[in-house]
């Protein structure tokens, strides 16, 4: 019984399951956009029975690894490279991103054509695209700026309960980490129940997760093909080129984040690839980082033998924190929109472009939907005056496929990180 | 009205004669109709004057502007020039067309001299013009948009709040000269600067190769604009101002009171009202090429 559900565990995200389902998905939101709609779904309930258990998992992870961290000792060291590690990525990624988008020009010469229905997408979508109705004889009054002191704000948690009931991630993380550190300076007799007890949430919810993986091909069906049945290809063969610069700068990501697993594991290329095959696939089908946690940990503990109590630290840290996806989303699409508009960046500019991109990125953590992940990239625009609204409509016809691509990074890239970070100063023979 | 049927009952065979005679004389009665009136001693001094010339002259500048008014197939045809031959209707006389003006505002000029009796032609009705014409009520109530070249645009609001930067607009604005966008972009924005240019099309070019922040018209032709070529959404951005309004009026030549009030009572009286979708959805059909 147990070998047949692994057996099919192994199938279910296969890279061959994965690619027929794919392409399943894209000839019935073709051929059929109606029926495609109809059964988007199947995706959903997949997605919010894994969301369902992100808090209860995040939440004991890190407090479970935090406290036995604080009890083995190193807690500092690895906080350490965390920092390093964080600032090398964030900038290697911008400059990936950089470099895609001045090779692949995603925004020069487009065509009329293009233009058309770049034009027709921005014109049909009225509330996103800029265009207002105000009344002029309002008295003005400039709208007020969040400060740095209310960013800082807004992410600590006043009451934790409320923020567990609104899903609001970033703030449960910040909660398990004071609260882990606060558990390791207990007596370990005292606090011994309830790691029990987290330990036990803990798997419970990992076992959640295994067993609606079993449903990945399905899933991955279904959501394709209702997304297509959604939007139809024309949007995306209009921002083609936008979705090539943006794929390229992901292949090279998720490259340099396999060669960092590699060199961190020192196991071979096949198990370092097979490792990566379930957390990447469930990154497609999920298009939600978080909900990838459980499947990210298991790659690293059981396949490539990383420290557990590390790990369990580490990845929720660099899913909420270390967000390469919507870095390397905003340096493209800030280019795009230049070249879009003819505009020549300066020097100067473009490194405005860079940081202000990896600004946005930490600023996107705890973000949930695609609609606000997107729309931050108008932080970077406004640093040098481009107007976004127009292509923020071209940007939201295409999400489903940028969504994906930003969450392969985050997937990739937070295993890579997680690996370097805790890999130990001897390697493992 | 001309026959009155006999208050006392008339016998039976009586009454099919007469019946017969009515019906008869209907026709006739109805050519006698459609002739011009000769003008009566008790009509008002401006109705007179129609009837006596047994024509109504309607000023329209001489740049067509469709669909309100333009020249085709040998006839001026539009939304303005039907009304004018509604009105025309009215009074029972012929239509002539007077398109000697090269401006709106010469328009109003034409009506003033007393060269035409009224001026049908996308006229805003504006505090200047209304020195010089009278003004029939609003026969379309469009509103004022700004529209903004994108580009510009980030650059002039560095980030600020749009609404705050629109209602404070300290960048420059296209009109055409002589218009009645004239007088309502200095009204409306008083820290703008204001940039006259001889037509629309000029205007339109200067914003998008980024000569100007902004242009200012009126709904109808911002929408059918950007419906033109929906290339322009890209690179331009429209903000219409909801408690603005630019009333279409008739004008009406000075002290013609009369004229004035058969005209409102025409207004009221179409069955079918004009908005701006009836509008936009007219420039599709094929006979608006």
């Amino acid at each position: 019984m147990n070998n047949l559900t692994d057996t099919w565990r192994k199938l279910a995200s296969s890279p061959s399951a994965v690619i027929v389902s794919l392409l399943a998905g894209i000839a019935l939101g073709l051929l059929s956009p109606r029926l495609a709609k109809e059964i988007g779904f199947i995706g959903d309930i997949y997605v919010d029975l894994l969301k369902m258990t992100i808090l209860p998992f995040m939440v004991s992870a890190v407090i479970f690894s935090l406290r036995r961290l604080f009890q083995e000792g190193g807690t500092s060291r690895i906080l350490g490279r965390i920092v390093v590690i964080f600032i090398v990525t964030m900038l290697i990624t911008a400059v990936v991103g950089l470099l895609s988008a001045l090779i692949i020009a995603p925004g020069s010469n487009l065509s009329t054509d293009t233009m058309l229905t770049l034009g027709k997408l921005v014109g049909d979508d009225l509330t996103s695209s800029g265009h207002l109705e105000i009344p002029l004889s309002e008295i003005a009054e400039p709208k007020k700026t969040a400060s740095f002191g209310e960013a800082l704000l807004s992410i600590i948690p006043s009451n934790i309960f409320s923020a567990l009931t609104h899903g609001e991630a970033l703030k449960a993380l910040i909660f398990s980490l004071l609260f882990g550190l606060a558990i390791g300076h207990v007596p370990s007799k005292t606090s011994e129940s309830l790691t029990q007890t987290l330990e036990t949430v803990y798997h419970a919810c990992q076992k959640l997760t295994h067993w609606f993986n079993y449903l990945l091909p399905l899933v991955l069906f279904s959501m394709v093909a209702s997304q297509v049945g959604k939007t139809g290809l024309e949007p995306m063969q209009a921002m083609l080129r936008f979705l090539l610069a943006l794929g390229a700068g992901t292949l090279v990501i998720i490259a340099l984040s396999l060669w960092g697993l590699r060199w961190s594991s020192q196991l071979p290329w096949r198990e370092v690839l097979r490792s990566q095959r379930e957390p990447l696939t469930m990154a497609i089908a999920t298009r939600s980082s978080p909900a990838c946690m459980p499947s990210m940990i298991e790659s690293l503990v059981d396949r490539l033998h990383f420290p557990r109590t590390r790990v369990e630290l580490v990845v929720p840290l660099g899913v909420s924190l270390l967000r390469l996806g919507p870095v390397l989303y905003y340096v493209i699409a800030t280019f795009f929109i230049a070249q879009m508009y003819g505009r020549e960046l300066q020097t100067a500019e473009i490194f405005v472009v860079l940081i202000a991109s990896i600004l946005a990125g930490f600023a996107s953590s705890g973000m949930t939907s695609g609609f606000i992940t997107i729309s931050l990239t108008s932080i970077v625009c406004t640093y040098i005056s481009l107007p976004f609204e127009a292509a923020l409509a071209l940007f939201v016809a295409i999400d489903p496929v940028c969504d994906m691509l930003r969450t392969l990074i985050l997937v990739a890239s937070n295993n890579a990180f997680a690996a370097l970070a805790c890999k130990r100063s001897s390697a493992p023979a | 009205m001309r026959f009155h049927h006999p208050s006392v009952t008339p016998p039976p065979f009586l009454a099919i004669v007469i019946w017969f005679a009515i019906w008869l004389l209907a026709p006739l009665a109805q050519a006698q109709a459609s002739r011009p009136d000769t003008p009566r001693s008790d009509y008002p001094h401006d109705i007179r004057r129609i009837i006596e010339r047994g024509e109504l002259i309607v000023a329209m500048p001489n740049t067509d502007t469709p669909p309100f008014f333009f020249f085709k197939d040998g006839e001026m045809q539009g939304v303005d020039a039907e009304l004018a031959r509604g009105l025309a209707q009215a009074l029972k006389v012929k239509i002539r067309f007077n398109r000697s003006a090269k401006s709106f505002n010469e328009v109003i000029n034409v009506v003033a001299r007393g060269e035409a009796d009224i001026a049908i032609c996308k006229l805003s009705r504006t505090l200047t013009r209304a020195r010089t014409t009278l003004f029939s009520d609003p026969y379309l109530v469009l509103r004022h948009v700004l529209l903004l070249n994108r580009m510009r645009f980030a650059e002039l609001s560095k980030g600020q709040e749009p609404a705050f930067v629109i209602r404070q607009f300290r960048g420059s604005i296209g009109i055409i000269a002589n218009s009645s966008y004239a007088d309502f972009a200095r009204q409306d924005f008083p820290l703008a600067k204001i940039v006259e240019f001889p037509g629309w099309q000029e205007v339109v070019s200067a914003l998008k190769r980024g000569e100007l922040d902004a242009a200012y018209r009126d709904e109808f032709e911002i929408k059918y604009l950007l419906k033109k070529d929906p290339r322009s959404s890209l690179l331009l951005r429209t903000v219409t101002l909801t408690d603005t309004e630019d009333s279409l009026g008739i004008a009406v030549a000075a002290g013609n009171y009369q004229l004035l009030g058969l005209t409102n009572l025409y207004l009221a009286q179409r069955p079918q009202k004009l908005n701006v979708e009836k509008i936009l959805k007219l420039i599709d059909s094929p006979s608006y090429e």
